[in-house]
């Protein structure tokens, strides 16, 4: 300090409150470095996917399958066949597009995932049957914007830290016909 | 960047300036004040930083928070010295709830509003204490001359609004109500504004009451 004005502070609690506060940024650093995806600048995404057993698999798809085979024509899911839908078949070379249409975009944020929503080709007063195509577009991280109003909305935490970008994509194959081997027997 | 966060760290770096330029005639309390000015600056700059490298400012809320505490409760205990043993172990106190709730509530990716919750009632309370306090020393100066009149005028506006909006930030944000949530948004920033306006305006008072005295 340049004056006899020297600034005080009590120094056992100074002390203590620095030696604290270099303990928390040790724990921030290190929060931050632990977890997957902040390290090369990305929140890391949660989800709650995770391998189940075949058995279980199985089950599942055998259940949908009673389910839809149990309603009306006018209500079961299917193809535009007619056939009931089991599922879709995404390819390689479809995600690989969509990844090269964020990058074109400009993103520079990782692609953390894909956005796969339901869609119907033609609409209901042309075609009542339920049979649905999907419409996929790549998410990447949300984007922290400036000011307050972005602070506040990662308190909430009420939606996934995600948006989607780059083109949509359709055409999104089903089965059958592009079904998978073995494919989920029929009930 | 927006336009108006622009505005808001060109402010800050003003009101630094001002107290860097006049630090050798401050007395104490204001000598903190300017260096919580040049912290906040710092960190506001690092928040940029971290938004555009990590996609998150979080973890630079989760250092500055109890740094703003030290430098606020320190300069209210240059103040009040009856409360500064008080305040000075609030630090260690605060420093490790701030821990607590990193570790446990809100990690450094989220933004630490429930310290913020912990830390408004105690601005609010010094405010108070210090208004009190000016009520038994003699100052001769008119009271609209007295820096600590408008610092605190300023830091109750300030705390008050702010811990109440962080109270029901969620409730606001859950019901949906987005136009609320962006009126809320506005008022705290221009109250920040207001907040360093008036910070900056203090400064250039004590400097120059401190001036004055020297004259004399």
């Amino acid at each position: 300090m340049a004056t006899n004005e020297k600034l005080s502070v009590r120094r056992l609690p100074f002390y203590l409150f620095l030696f604290l506060l270099g303990f928390l940024a040790f724990y921030v650093f290190d929060y931050m470095t632990k977890n997957p995806g902040t390290g090369n600048g990305y929140s890391p995404i949660e989800s709650g996917a995770e391998k189940i057993d075949e058995k279980i698999a199985r089950e599942y798809l055998n259940n949908y399958l009673i389910a839809q085979d149990s309603l009306g024509e006018a209500y079961k899911i299917s193809t535009s066949g007619g056939k009931t839908l089991r599922g879709f078949w995404l390819s390689k070379k479809t995600l690989d597009e969509i990844d090269e249409s964020i990058r074109k975009s400009g993103e520079k944020r990782d692609i953390v995932g894909y956005s796969i929503y339901f869609g119907k080709p033609e609409t209901f007063a042309r075609n009542s049957r339920q049979d649905i195509n999907l419409v996929v577009r790549g998410t990447v991280p949300r984007k922290e914007g400036g000011g307050d109003a972005a602070k506040m909305m990662r308190v909430a935490e009420e939606e996934a830290p995600i948006e989607d970008a780059g083109d949509y994509f359709d055409t999104i194959d089903p089965c059958p016909i592009h079904c998978g081997s073995p494919s989920p027997e029929e009930p | 960047m927006t336009t108006r966060f622009l505005i808001y760290l060109t402010l800050l770096l003003l009101v630094c300036l001002l107290g860097l330029f006049q630090y050798k005639r401050l007395s104490r309390p204001y000598r903190l004040l300017t260096l919580f000015v040049l912290v906040t600056f710092l960190s506001e700059l690092a928040t940029r930083y971290f938004a555009r490298v990590y996609v998150n400012s979080g973890p630079v809320y989760h250092l500055y928070l109890p740094v703003q505490y030290f430098f606020i409760t320190a300069f209210y205990g240059n103040l009040l010295p009856r409360w500064k043993t008080a305040l000075s172990w609030s630090w260690v106190v605060f420093v490790l709830l701030v821990l607590v709730n990193a570790m446990l509530y809100q990690s450094p990716l989220h933004f630490a509003s429930n310290i913020i919750l912990l830390s408004c009632p105690v601005y609010i309370l010094c405010a108070l204490l210090s208004f009190r306090n000016m009520l038994s020393l003699t100052d001769e100066r008119p009271l609209l001359r007295q820096e600590l009149f408008w610092y605190n005028t300023s830091t109750l506006f300030l705390y008050i609004f702010t811990f109440f909006c962080w109270s029901f930030y969620n409730i606001l944000l859950k019901s949906g109500n987005t136009v609320s949530v962006a009126t809320l948004t506005t008022v705290m920033y221009v109250l920040g504004l207001q907040y360093y306006i008036v910070t900056g305006i203090v400064i250039y008072l004590d400097a120059r009451h401190s001036k004055k005295k020297d004259e004399q």
